[in-house]
């Protein structure tokens, strides 16, 4: 970690002279083949007081900032770029990113590493490791100095965190009106995964594909995507569904006719098959100093029990000069598909341990969370950016927060099933600075 | 002064980031280029690498003057230069396109322009000369 910061540090320092070799390299006439290295960091404090509480600013990461701790690790990455360009027609490019990882790790991931085909000037096609931009400005969530605020809202894009994909994506434009019409279509198998409950739940045996439309026109701007990631090797609750065997079992053998049917049905509900699904609406507008980028999404997951939910971002900004001061507000909700698992606990009271991972299991995915937060960005020179941000963040169940048992539930298990809310639900008010850059 | 004259007026001076001097900017490009002239949409869509060929199927290398961006890029789309030096790491790191070439002077552009039928580049109307022409006018 320190020695992450301190590489961190000094390329914060060698981005200004970076930047002027840049240019002078660029002065220069250049014919193919041509290669530029270029690269993008930010180096980000977070501090929050609530006790037994961890923010995270996504579900990628194990560890979060924990009470009264300046935490370092939410926020800094540092990435590298490399691009060629071999032809007029061909370029390739690879860019890696060292932040916290999954594990707790900072060791570097390759995000983009891919060949471009310009066949024209209305079309374009890449293959290898790309990104979905199922978001607005999605495609660069690991780029602070590319974005307004000090991070892209937790509680949307935070639970996006399998967005890298090995495959092939295909664009083509053409003018329309007085902008541009883009309509992108995006296949491969799925990279990535998510941490939640304690446990790592990896999407890399799967499929990702979906398709996106964006209009760019002089102050307005919108996006519609859609996008799926599939897997159908995801047995994480294979346990559970022998579990519920043995009890359909017990049940019929002890003339529980109810029981035996409710959890033999149960059983077959679980599958190996997960069908993440996104729907999502964006719109940008800006007109001189003012902004404002307004974005919803709504998500589905098949995963048993299967979620349902939906997320909002807004944000307003206005520049004046150096600074840029804005206000952003974010919710995302997602609720298990309740399924009914009534367990005779009075007469069959070792059932007690399977009722708790039922109701921990609907409980871990389950979320709504909503942030509320104001901040400055000041571009210090071209190449640099501080900004500086209070977030107010309400979770009446979250699963980006964590706490000791892996996540927030503000739900649990009750005696009329699990869904009776207890007092789980957090708040917190998060500080966050950060210096982003870019060379 | 009072300081009811002059706390407005330090207040101004920190806040603005006008240029003292209005410039008019022109986008020029080589006498011979294939391109005739450019309207305020096209030359955005260029500059902001939305395109990099013209209808005619012309390609287009664009140049960028060190000095002279800020002022352009708020004439042209009326936005900070912050803004649009944002915009370009958004497109380069995710791969879409790379920030146009860019030159330190006028000089150097009329240079790279004189010498590539392709590039596109703005400059101050007075530094224009015969080696390149005019394919848009900014007024401030």
């Amino acid at each position: 970690m320190r020695s992450v910061l301190a590489a961190i540090a000094a390329t914060t320092l060698l981005a200004g002279g970076a930047l002027a070799a840049d240019d002078a390299a660029r002065a220069q006439p250049q014919t193919p083949p041509q290669w530029t290295v270029g690269g993008f960091g930010t180096l980000g404090a977070v501090w929050h007081q609530e006790d037994d509480t961890q923010f995270r600013r996504s579900v990628d990461q194990r560890r979060g900032a924990r009470a009264n701790e300046l935490d370092f690790g939410v926020d800094s990455a540092l990435g590298l770029q490399v691009h060629g360009v071999l032809t007029p027609q061909w370029s390739v490019t690879a860019q890696a990113v060292m932040n916290q990882g999954r594990h707790g790790e900072w060791g570097p991931h390759l995000v983009w590493g891919f060949v471009k085909y310009l066949p024209n000037d209305w079309s374009e096609i890449r293959v290898g490791r790309l990104v979905t931009d199922i978001f607005i400005d999605g495609d660069s969530r690991h780029v602070g100095y590319a974005y307004t605020t000090v991070r892209p809202y937790t509680d949307v894009y935070g639970r996006l965190t399998y967005d890298g994909f090995d495959g092939i994506d295909a664009s083509v434009q053409r003018p329309l009106g007085d902008g541009v019409l883009r309509f992108k279509v995006f296949g491969g198998r799925t990279r990535g995964s998510v941490y939640l409950n304690q446990n790592e739940h990896p999407m890399n045996l799967g499929r990702t594909f979906g398709a996106t439309l964006d209009w760019i026109g002089p102050e307005l701007s919108f996006k519609l995507s859609w996008g799926r990631m599939v897997t159908t090797r995801n047995d994480t609750n294979g346990d559970l569904r022998s579990a519920l065997g043995d009890v359909a079992a017990m049940g019929a053998a002890l003339n529980l006719p109810q029981l035996a049917a409710q959890a033999s049905a149960r059983a077959g509900e679980i599958t190996a098959s997960n069908r993440v699904g996104y729907l999502g609406a964006a719109l940008a507008w800006e007109r001189g100093p003012f902004s404002l980028q307004l974005m919803g999404t709504d998500m589905s997951m098949t995963a048993f029990p299967g979620f349902e939910g939906w997320g909002a971002g807004l944000t307003a900004a206005y520049r004046f000069g150096r600074w840029k001061p804005y206000v952003t507000y974010s919710r995302s909700v997602i609720d298990p598909n309740e399924r009914r698992l009534d367990l005779p606990l009075e007469r069959l009271p070792d059932l007690a341990v399977l009722s708790q991972v039922w109701g921990g299991l609907h409980d871990y995915t389950r979320h709504d969370q909503y942030t509320i937060g104001a901040g400055v960005r000041y571009d210090v020179t071209e190449n640099v950016a501080l900004k500086l941000q209070v977030d107010r963040i309400e979770a009446k169940r979250s699963s980006s927060l964590l706490d000791d048992k892996g996540f927030v539930p503000g739900m649990a298990a009750g005696p009329a099933g699990p869904f009776v809310e207890d007092a789980s639900a957090r708040s917190l008010t998060l500080f966050s600075a950060s210096l982003d850059f870019v060379f | 002064m009072s300081a009811r004259i002059l706390l407005p007026a330090i207040f101004a001076l920190l806040l603005s980031t006008q240029p003292v001097r209005a410039e008019v900017l022109v986008v020029i490009a080589h006498p011979d280029s294939p391109i005739g002239t450019l309207s305020r949409e096209q030359a955005t869509h260029l500059f902001l690498g939305r395109v990099k060929l013209l209808p005619s199927g012309a390609r287009v290398k664009v140049v960028e003057v060190e000095p002279l961006r800020e002022t352009f890029y708020r004439q042209l789309v009326r936005r900070e230069i912050a803004e649009i030096n944002a915009y370009w790491a958004r497109l380069k790191f995710s791969g879409r396109t790379q920030p146009p070439h860019r030159v330190p002077d006028a000089a150097a552009a009329m240079a790279l322009v004189a010498s590539d039928p392709s590039a596109i580049a703005f400059v101050e109307g007075g530094s224009l000369d015969a080696r390149a022409r005019v394919l848009f006018r900014l007024d401030p």
